[in-house]
């Protein structure tokens, strides 16, 4: 490593630029700074940069060797770890999130670094934060961070879906919360630009209330998949192959993306070595530096937008270096913030002053509330006896399995909740197998369980969390992070609409999995700790009212003409639909807005 | 051997939180079992004569594992059992960095013993084979405990550690052969389901 890098400085990825070696220049107005490198933050650097912006984007953590971390063709016994974690390292157990309160750190002491769930193995310990160098504070939330260029977007579960305008207008149809500002048909242009820019698999389905993508080839349902989808269209549901934001046929545009192989090593957590799934690295931020208009600063800890007192307009940003603590500051015409939602709304209420004493962009008193995000838990694993004793086939070489999409609330009305929830599932033979914990000993067991690999069928829901203006976070009075700055505190829980969903999700799960044939094996009522979807939304919601919203449809403040918040925080709703592709969708039309705007001197 | 420094608590809670999670991470709890098979493969390798040492079970119990395991997983034409893939150490190493196990597994082997005791006069390992199934066949289905209560412990100690053997063998090397695993390489399609047409 040279020493330019050691110090956080990112030398150019592919085509050399004087500008992304020379790091910041203090002395520079950078166009834009952009505070986050993940989808959002990533995709901001892309379409700025197009526009022939001088950008510079600043990410919180470190630029790891990703290939090295994810490894994601090695077999177990091949690593010394055999995939656990390093005896220094532990994370965060469902039972320990249920049990304790925030700060996690306390009480589990005894290793040097402590992980959220996701960082349980070997693969990802380096990918998400140290959750005591990064504490927060109040109800309990299973809150998961990936601090290195790219953040989530490293490991994301890559189901890639749009919205529509059951979402956009859901409070049109059932009355409950905020319309978004937007309607599907303004972000359809831009939800094909993000399809053909980083690749998606598919297959069209023609449903009003989840749309297409401009798919790429489509992976192939098995056997038991193939059972549940037929037996769901006799009851007027759909089951689709996963929506994946991988390229199956690869992109020619990108030089840093692999076509999808169908190795198998999709079901590990972890990543895609090849970049066949979408990163925001190789699918946004490296492309993105070859024009030569992007500077890339990581370990660079932003706590604080900077204001002109004089305009009242933001100025850029305070950083402080993680590793050497040293504290810098860049100005730039426009700032984007893109940390991700909460920490997003945490810089926000950070960045107080005179001027804006409730925190930047916060007249409306709205940061940091009406955050909301996805209920999980409830689920079936079922057995497709036809399928027993067949011989083993490869069924785990494919980015996923199955999507089930919603069917409540949308013809009819269900009498006990509003909004709806759609299922992730799979089905066949993997590396270990299921049914290890049923009855027996001796030959006929073990031949049983080999018997049944294949035959296996799960899924788990994803349901919406309703953003209520009660669901928020401030900042914590007393807890710092490591960096001195202020911790998040949340004020966050599941309400009954959730709770009735929840126990929905449960029967019609093993209602489903009877109809189609298959034997249920265990069903799941538990609910999972608050955070454990990994798709928090809306703190900085859009909307037309300066009073009740904080962004107007281009995720511009309404108080700050030159802030733009361009992340998952704009959201005025979770909707049951996973968020990235969304996410990315909003950002490019943002940023186009943006860049126009500044143009026009508007800015 | 940096192995050898390492905390197996750390792999007690990744297997805890894989079990919690369900189905969806079982992978979690077996990369964590694979580890454990490797650690033990080094300190054979360490003590020279290939032997392991038993950390927690004294001798007389460790070989009352050895045989349980092996009723459990046993082996076949098409493979070795849970002993030759290294299933009781495995357990045996688990078990001694946690006290919960440590009760499971200790307190049930000490209950088998003593139940064999009243039953046929003998610890479990010198009991006759037939015996031997005959008490296994009454703790190895859940259903007899709600008959007689007095078999709880048993059926509650076997479950546990059928899962622990499983655990231990369909994550070792000739488990996963045994299994038939055809994965982890490179596919240009996948062929899907093929008798129907229309997907």
């Amino acid at each position: 490593m040279d020493r330019k890098e050691a110090n956080g400085v990112m030398r150019m990825h592919g085509e050399s630029s004087r500008m992304a070696e020379s790091g910041i220049d203090p002395k520079k107005t950078y166009d834009a700074v952009v505070v986050g490198s993940g989808a959002a933050g990533g995709m901001a650097a892309h379409v700025l940069t197009i526009h022939g912006l001088q950008v510079l984007l600043l990410e919180a953590g470190k630029k790891l060797p990703i290939e090295q971390e994810l490894r994601s063709m090695q077999w177990p016994y091949d690593n010394a770890y055999r995939g656990a974690l390093p005896p220094d390292h532990a994370s965060i157990t469902f039972n320990e999130y249920t049990i304790r309160r925030p700060p996690y750190g306390a009480g589990l002491e005894k290793t040097k670094h402590l992980h959220s769930y996701v960082g349980s193995t070997d693969y990802v310990k380096n990918i998400v934060v140290d959750e005591r160098e990064n504490p927060y504070t109040g109800t309990n939330y299973a809150w998961v961070r990936a601090r290195c260029l790219g953040g989530k977007t490293n490991i994301w579960g890559r189901l890639a879906l749009r919205l529509s305008d059951y979402d956009f207008k859901a409070k049109s149809r059932d009355g409950y919360g905020e319309n978004w500002p937007i309607s599907y048909s303004d972000l359809a242009p831009y939800y094909d630009k993000v399809d053909l820019y980083l690749g998606i698999t598919g297959v069209k389905e023609n449903l009003p209330y989840l749309p297409d993508s401009i798919f790429q080839r489509p992976t192939k349902l098995n056997c038991a998949e193939v059972t549940l989808k037929q037996s769901l269209q006799k009851m007027g549901r759909t089951l689709t192959q996963y929506r994946a934001g991988v390229t199956s046929d690869g992109l020619k545009h990108n030089q840093y993306r692999s076509q999808c192989f169908g190795r198998g090593a999709c079901e590990r957590k972890g990543g895609c070595d090849i970049h066949a799934a979408f990163d925001s690295p190789t699918g946004l931020i490296y492309p993105a530096m070859d024009t030569g208009n992007l500077a890339l600063r990581t370990n660079a800890v932003v706590r604080e937008v900077t204001i002109d007192a004089q305009t009242g307009k933001a100025s850029g940003v305070h950083f402080v270096d993680s590793e050497t603590m040293k504290d810098y500051t860049v100005r730039a015409r426009v700032v984007l913030v893109a940390a991700s939602t909460l920490e997003s709304a945490r810089l926000l209420l950070l960045s107080k002053s005179r001027l804006y004493p409730n925190g930047l962009a916060n007249s409306s008193g709205h940061v940091g509330h009406n955050f909301c995000e996805h209920i999980m838990g409830p689920g079936v694993v079922g057995l497709a006896q036809d399928l027993v004793g067949k011989p083993s086939t490869l069924d785990d070489g494919r980015p996923g399995g199955f999507y089930l999409t919603r069917f409540r609330n949308l013809a009819e009305k269900h009498p006990k909740f509003i909004r709806g929830y759609g299922f992730e599932g799979g089905s066949g033979a993997r590396m270990f197998p299921e049914g290890t914990d049923r009855h027996g000993f001796g030959a006929s067991f073990k031949e049983e369980v080999r018997r049944n690999e294949g035959a296996y069928i799960s899924m788990g829901a994803f349901g919406e969390v309703l953003a209520r203006y009660e669901n928020y976070v401030d900042l914590d009075p007393v807890v710092k992070d490591k960096w001195g700055i202020p911790a998040l505190r949340f004020h966050y829980n599941f309400g009954d609409n959730e709770h009735r969903m929840a126990e929905d999700m449960k029967e019609t799960a093993q209602e489903m999995f009877e109809a189609a044939g298959f034997k249920t094996v265990h069903v799941s009522s538990r609910v999972l700790t608050e955070g454990w979807s990994i798709h928090e939304l809306g703190t900085a919601r859009m909307g037309s009212d300066p009073k009740t919203s904080v962004l107007n449809q281009f995720q511009q403040s309404h108080d700050v003409k030159n802030l733009f918040v361009v992340d998952g925080s704009a959201f005025v709703n979770a909707s049951c639909q996973n968020p990235t592709w969304t996410i990315m969708s909003l950002c490019w039309r943002s940023c186009d807005y943006l860049a126009d705007e500044l143009g026009k001197g508007n800015l | 051997m940096t192995t050898k420094s390492i905390s197996r608590r750390d792999i007690l809670k990744t297997l805890t939180m894989g079990a919690m999670a369900g189905s969806v991470l079982r992978v979690i709890p077996a990369q964590a079992a694979e580890y454990a098979h490797h650690m033990v493969a080094a300190e054979k390798a360490a003590t020279g004569a290939g032997a392991y040492a038993p950390k927690f079970f004294a001798s007389q119990q460790y070989r009352t594992l050895q045989a349980l395991c092996q009723a459990i997983i046993p082996a076949d034409s098409d493979s070795g059992g849970a002993k030759e893939a290294g299933a009781p150490e495995f357990i045996d190493l688990l078990t001694s960095e946690n006290p919960k196990y440590q009760l499971k597994l200790g307190g049930g082997m000490m209950w088998l013993d003593a139940e064999c005791m009243d039953r046929y006069d003998k610890p479990y390992l010198d009991c006759a084979p037939k015996q031997q199934e005959e008490i296994l066949d009454l703790i190895a289905y859940s259903k007899n405990a709600e008959k007689d209560p007095g078999l709880s412990q048993g059926v509650e100690f076997f479950a546990f550690l059928r899962e622990m053997t499983a655990d231990g063998f369909f994550t070792s090397e000739i488990g996963i052969k045994y299994l038939g695993y055809v994965g982890n390489t490179y596919l240009l399609s996948f062929p899907g389901c093929p008798p129907v047409p229309e997907v």
